[in-house]
């Protein structure tokens, strides 16, 4: 029996963890540390797919996992630069203090 | 596998080539002539490699406390450590054993679990990358494909250990020397991985025997192909130097532990045996490090001038050892700790741009190769100005923004 | 599958914890554990090289810079009470359990993907690096590009807080200078609330 169903309800498991921790965390570095968690379970189909789905002579699943790993990266260095802007401001990582605009 | 093979028509198993591998040659015999299954054989044989490499590397760390103390003391008009046997030669194992008996002391605020975690993580990564360094000829105790990728990557761990040790510990020095630890580490470590890709250019493989074997020969008879004196090489052998002692938080770049200034960083709550893992896993992580920069510039295991081949490689490998970590102790003895605005503006505006320059000349130096792979004027006319012009602007940058300046402490006088 | 069956519910554990403990550090270190499980089982199926870059760049890179963040912020300790309001729960709940039905649905449909009866064997360095720079140079050069920008980015914002704050500074000298025991400059070095883990 192929393992891929098994990955694939254990990729959609991790994303919905993810989505959870997104939509109730309050502390914004934890909610990339959900967004984080959607990304690895993205990343698992990949290479789900590319193992045990059909004949992947080009690599597209490897080569989509290290881009969205460069992405990932990316992301996390942008979105803790902002991070830190805002806790600059306001002193407080907390989303409900960081609603209002000005600075 | 090759080992087995090599038992037929390969040098004999009393060779001095072979020296380092005889006990992992004994165990397979061993099991061999008891009948044991194949996997049994291979995998003993594998855990004797990676015994005996940790066995060597322990017994260094012992010797280089030792050395370390002895060392700084002359540099410092002292004896050193001189009472426990001749010349002070069992120090280490007073040391030992005053470690292994001390109590070990868990603070009250501290996160047991993470607490106990931290020395271990900071051990386990230092000993994986020493398994991936081609020792000697025949002495690869793992031979990965993607033995550089994997050093780098098992490195990763430090970090976070560090990290666990300073926050785990629920108290303020250890909070302040783990930041400055991961602020160090993942600045310098920019620099250390981008230095390697040149070299990984020029061999096109990420086996560190790959990179050793590429630098084989002589130039003009008596000059090693070692990548350091290549132009690439030079600069970026620099540079990977700098990024390697604050890669393992030595002086002068010792700011986490900073005894002067933060009683010892983010070791500060520990005692006893866990204390001493985080003195093993700096001076294992220093002897991987060191290895990873012999191996990548200074050519590995190979004789420095040629008709020495007949001294057995790993001794070679050795010698390059001893001479890179004595001049760490050189360093060390002489240089005064830097600032820690010093350090960050020292990696951002000095190391990075230079490291990230040795990647195209490293390109140029290899698409100016002539077809048989020797390098002609071109190269040197080409590589030299861009590195030599950068390096000496970032210098004469880097000295005007921190020598010393007029500096006016508002608050702190009132 | 040996691996898949072991690490599955360590991967899944781990994950739970860093949504659901509530001290960030903690679920930051299990987000670090959820990946590094994750490169174990990639390195496990073969794909030694993503297994690597994925210790790589999450544990190295990105745990340790939400890490940082953590400490930097000094928010490592605050426990999230609050979010664990009924309220927030339900809602939450009831946006994420649709999805993980819809997902879960799609798998238990999907039996018309072609029989994985061939697994796909490990590739290559080479073979990755001849299809990273001939197949997908240009994904890669694009990928260079949002690299350097988010490196001039990061930077900036680093350059743009260290001149406000110099600038905020001066400010504060001049006053200081002209007035004695300026009201503001006061306000401004204390002007920071107690952390909350200055007990």
């Amino acid at each position: 029996m192929t393992p891929l169903p098994l990955l694939l309800t254990l990729s959609s498991l991790l994303f919905t963890l993810g989505l959870f921790a997104v939509l109730t965390r309050r502390n914004v570095i934890l909610i990339l540390v959900g967004i984080e968690l959607m990304f690895n379970a993205a990343n698992i189909n990949f290479i789900a797919f590319w193992r045990y789905g059909p004949p992947d002579p080009d690599l597209i699943g490897p080569m989509f996992v290290l881009f969205a790993i460069a992405i990932a990266a990316a992301e996390a260095a942008v979105g803790l630069a902002i991070i830190l802007m805002g806790f600059r401001h306001t002193r407080s990582t907390d989303l409900n203090r960081l609603d209002s605009l000005h600075g | 596998m090759s080992l087995l093979d090599m038992s037929s028509g390969g040098p004999s198993l009393w060779a001095p080539e072979w020296l380092p591998r005889l006990p992992q040659r004994l165990v397979e015999m061993l099991l061999q002539y008891f009948g044991a299954p194949e996997w049994l054989v291979t995998t003993a044989g594998w855990i004797t490699a990676a015994a005996t490499v940790v066995g060597v590397f322990l017994g260094g760390f012992a010797l280089l406390s030792l050395v370390e103390r002895k060392t700084l003391a002359r540099v410092q008009n002292r004896l050193g450590p001189n009472r426990a046997g001749w010349f002070g030669i069992l120090q280490p194992v007073a040391d030992g054993i005053k470690m292994l008996t001390k109590e070990d002391i868990v603070p009250a605020k501290a996160e047991w679990l993470l607490h106990l975690a931290a020395p271990i993580l900071i051990v386990m990564p230092s000993i994986l990358a020493l398994g991936v360094i081609p020792y000697g000829r025949e002495w690869t105790p793992v031979p990965l494909e993607l033995g550089l990728l994997f050093f780098f990557s098992v490195g990763a761990f430090t970090e976070l250990a560090v990290f666990m040790a300073g926050w785990a510990s629920g108290s303020k020095f250890p909070m302040l020397g783990a930041m400055r630890a991961i602020s160090q580490m993942v600045s310098y470590e920019l620099p250390l991985i981008i230095t390697t890709v040149g070299v990984v250019m020029i061999t096109g493989s990420l086996a560190l025997s790959d990179i050793v074997e590429h630098q084989v020969g002589f130039h003009l008879g008596f000059i090693p192909k070692w990548n350091i004196f290549t132009p690439w090489g030079f600069s970026a052998g620099i540079v990977f130097y700098i990024a390697s002692i604050a890669e393992a938080n030595r002086c002068p770049f010792d700011l986490p532990e900073g005894e002067s200034e933060i009683v010892a960083g983010h070791m500060t709550e520990y005692s006893g045996f866990k204390y001493a893992l985080f003195f093993m896993g700096e001076y294992l992580g220093l002897f991987a490090i060191s290895g990873l920069g012999i191996t990548l510039f200074l050519g590995g295991w190979q004789a420095p001038l040629p008709g020495l081949g007949f001294v057995p490689s790993w001794i070679w490998f050795f010698a390059k050892l001893v001479v890179v970590i004595m001049s760490y102790l050189w360093i060390r003895a002489t240089f005064p700790r830097v600032r820690i605005d010093q350090l960050m503006r020292f990696a951002w505006l000095c190391m990075l741009p230079m490291a990230l320059l040795t990647i195209p000349a490293a390109g140029i130096w290899v698409f100016t190769a002539n077809p048989d792979g020797s390098h002609g004027i071109l190269g040197w006319l080409t590589t030299v100005p861009l590195l030599l012009i950068p390096w000496i602007i970032i210098t004469i940058i880097f000295n005007r923004r921190i020598s010393p300046a007029t500096r006016s402490y508002t608050f702190a006088d009132s | 599958m040996t691996a898949l069956l072991i690490l599955s519910p360590l991967i899944l554990l781990a994950a739970l914890g860093a949504v659901w403990l509530a001290r960030p550090v903690h679920a930051a270190l299990l987000l670090a554990l959820t990946l590094v499980l994750t490169a174990v089982y990639y390195l496990a199926i073969g794909a030694d090289f993503i297994g690597l870059v994925q210790l790589m760049v999450y544990v190295g890179a990105v745990a340790m810079l939400i890490v940082f963040s953590l400490l930097i912020t000094r928010s490592g300790d605050e426990a999230e009470e609050i979010a664990r309001r009924p309220l927030v729960m339900v809602v939450g709940l009831a946006c994420t359990l649709p999805v993980l039905l819809v997902l879960l649905h799609s798998i238990s449909r999907a039996g018309n993907l072609p029989p994985g009866a061939a697994e796909s064997p490990a590739f290559s360095l080479a073979q990755l690096g001849t299809a990273l720079f001939t197949t997908h140079a240009p994904a890669v050069l694009t990928v260079a590009v949002l690299l350097t920008a988010v490196m001039i980015g990061a930077a900036l914002f680093a350059r743009g807080a260290h001149a406000s704050s110099v600038h905020r500074d001066a400010s504060c000298v001049t006053e200081f200078s002209s007035a004695p025991r300026h009201a503001s400059c006061l306000t401004e070095s204390t002007r920071k609330p107690p952390t909350p883990n200055d007990s």
